[in-house]
């Protein structure tokens, strides 16, 4: 593809961060796919920051350059919106989501904000016991250091996937 | 040619009132459906211009199952043709988009240009005298498949059949107008939404038509009034029956009144409370029919819809009898504002595979794909809202005319529309 071929070199791990920041972070992101796994909406919205924003975008538009998402929350607000319509009034394919991570890669550490960039895959199970590869692609974080503990300020999810197997319901 | 005269399809009344399941899972029916459909005499939406701008530029499109590569020429004029080397079949073409001077195939590098013409055939006169390409082969005789395109208003449509008749005459004067108006003046787009539905294809050109689900399938429309059984609203079609637009204004009923019709009609009270955020289901007036929301079937494979601010082409590629993937090209105008632009993206929020009005139609779709597949020849779908006998446009949406109007339209095209059928 040609713009594949004009991309920059690969970002390298910054082995300067942190043990324990990273650490922390690690933890966010594993407790913020493990509370989608387990449907508690409530507490994977505890991990953003009160700024945050959260986007899923088709891989193919970011190779050709276009804007559109098929989730796009420019704010917590937004984020919030998206669950309580999810509770109360969509329909989707009764399922079980189960996230698999890789390793965090951690780019930079600047003014508080870590980057962090980490590959996920989602199998979906059927209630009747089937599961299959539903996605794939990956997270580019950007964690916030709080008082409190990390929070993501932004979740932008890469969806290699961006053919969707029938619909996205619960966030990724 | 394989002969399909023995496929038959039992439609027991002939205004298309009952659809045999049957008809979404027979592999033979799917056959001739590329044939007489797709390969047919039809029109089918390749793309929209505005993802070819540039001269070279090119965009693999499916044709059913056939693919299609679109193609710009050094002068801007369009062409396509099937994507098969005319050598062994080869696809030629392997990156879904890009921009080329001509194409190879890399199977044995038969060279071709963006019109589809043979131009280059290595070692057609042998090495060391030996070998090659009898003397009587004649490049000429081997170009690709060729399509004929069409332009309207820079959107792109294709035909196997080049005796087609004009676009325009195609859609018609109502479809003229509705496509006109939302492609009056050059667009942008601004990406894709895409998903693999496992389900017949033919069951979304119904639910596009079916103007009864929008709001008992959908609640978020229900909500917030962007399509309520209680509004003004219609389901029109042309004079053929086979292209529809179901259409309805937001405000021509009141929340309460809304309510009080579907709960006595027995449906759920739509729960949702309130929005944090109410720009997603705020409209900025563009419409100049002052319709909210129009939703439009261009037989057979193409779809147009403006809900709210979000403008899109949808199209349809099928992957066999059990399912087809459904394209969004979503779009917006050159000359719009950058607030416009950021509006249009946040309302596509309600459309596409995570849409918060859209992503149940996959469900439902794979739902009836699912259970139909078991049932007996006789059972049958039954499509009696609006009224049964004459197919015609209705001022409600309280209505499943319009699905009889595409079965009536895809019956004659078939060659199995029982004698004496509705129109």
């Amino acid at each position: 593809m040609r713009d594949l071929m004009d991309k920059p070199a690969a970002r390298k791990t910054d082995r300067s961060i942190p043990m324990e920041v990273r650490q922390a972070a690690d933890d966010l992101i594993m407790d913020s796919t493990v509370h989608l796994d387990r449907m508690e909406l409530d507490a994977w919205i505890e991990c953003f920051d009160e700024t945050a924003e959260y986007h899923v975008i088709p891989r193919e538009n970011l190779e050709v350059g276009y804007g559109a998402a098929v989730i796009r929350c420019n704010s917590l607000d937004v984020i919030k919106d998206r669950l309580m319509v999810l509770d109360v009034s969509s329909k989707y394919n009764p399922h079980w989501d189960r996230h698999f991570l890789n390793g965090t890669q951690y780019l930079s550490y600047e003014d508080g904000i870590l980057e962090a960039r980490t590959n996920f895959m989602i199998v979906q199970s059927s209630l009747e016991g089937f599961s299959k590869l539903f996605v794939a692609g990956h997270y580019e974080d950007k964690i916030v250091m709080t008082d409190a503990g990390p929070r993501l300020r932004s979740r932008v999810v890469v969806l290699d996937t961006f053919s969707v197997p029938n619909l996205i319901a619960v966030p990724l | 040619m394989k002969d399909f005269a023995s496929v038959q399809v039992n439609w027991p009344r002939k205004d298309y009132s009952r659809v045999p399941y049957s008809i979404y899972h027979d592999p033979e029916i799917y056959q001739l459906e590329q044939e007489k459909i797709f390969r047919g005499r039809c029109w089918n939406v390749l793309c929209l211009e505005a993802e070819i701008p540039n001269p070279g530029d090119f965009r693999v499109c499916h044709v059913g199952d056939t693919p299609v590569v679109v193609n710009r020429d050094d002068d801007g004029e369009l062409y396509a043709f099937v994507n098969r080397c005319a050598h062994r079949g080869a696809e030629i073409v392997r990156e879904p988009w890009g921009t080329a001077k001509e194409h190879t195939c890399i199977y044995h590098a038969w060279l071709y240009n963006r019109k589809g013409d043979l131009k280059g055939v290595p070692f057609r006169r042998g090495a060391n005298g030996k070998g090659g390409m009898p003397a009587c082969f004649d490049m000429k005789n081997h170009n690709l498949v060729k399509v004929r395109v069409t332009s309207f208003n820079g959107v792109i449509f294709g035909t196997f059949h080049h005796d087609m008749e004009p676009i325009e005459e195609y859609l018609g004067p109502l479809f003229t107008k509705h496509v006109g108006e939302m492609f009056n003046r050059p667009v942008k787009v601004l990406g894709y939404q895409r998903q693999r539905i496992n389900a017949n294809w033919k069951l979304y050109p119904e639910n596009i038509k079916d103007a009864y689900h929008g709001s008992l399938l959908h609640e978020f429309n229900r909500t917030f009034g962007l399509s309520r059984l209680t509004q003004v609203a219609g389901g029109y079609m042309d004079e053929k029956h086979r292209h529809s637009i179901l259409f309805q204004y937001k405000g021509s009923d009141s929340d309460e009144e809304a309510l009080k019709a579907y709960i006595e009609n027995g449906v759920k009270k739509g729960e949702i409370a309130g929005l944090n955020d109410y720009s997603m289901v705020n409209i900025i007036d563009e419409n100049p029919f002052g319709m909210s929301t129009r939703v439009m079937n261009v037989f057979p494979n193409c779809f147009f819809h403006q809900i709210g601010n979000t403008l899109a082409m949808r199209k349809i590629r099928t992957l066999g009898v059990d399912a087809f993937e459904l394209t969004w090209v979503l779009y917006t105008y050159e000359d719009d504002s950058e607030e416009m632009v950021q509006h249009r993206l946040n309302q596509a929020n309600m459309v596409g595979p995570a849409g918060l009005i859209s992503m149940e139609d996959g469900e439902a779709l794979e739902m009836v794909h699912r259970t139909t597949k078991s049932a007996a020849e006789e059972e049958m779908a039954v499509i009696e809202m609006g009224g049964i006998g004459e197919i015609g446009d209705r001022d409600t949406r309280v209505n499943e005319v319009t699905i009889r109007g595409f079965w009536a339209y895809y019956a004659q095209l078939m060659g199995f529309a029982p004698e004496g059928a509705e129109q």
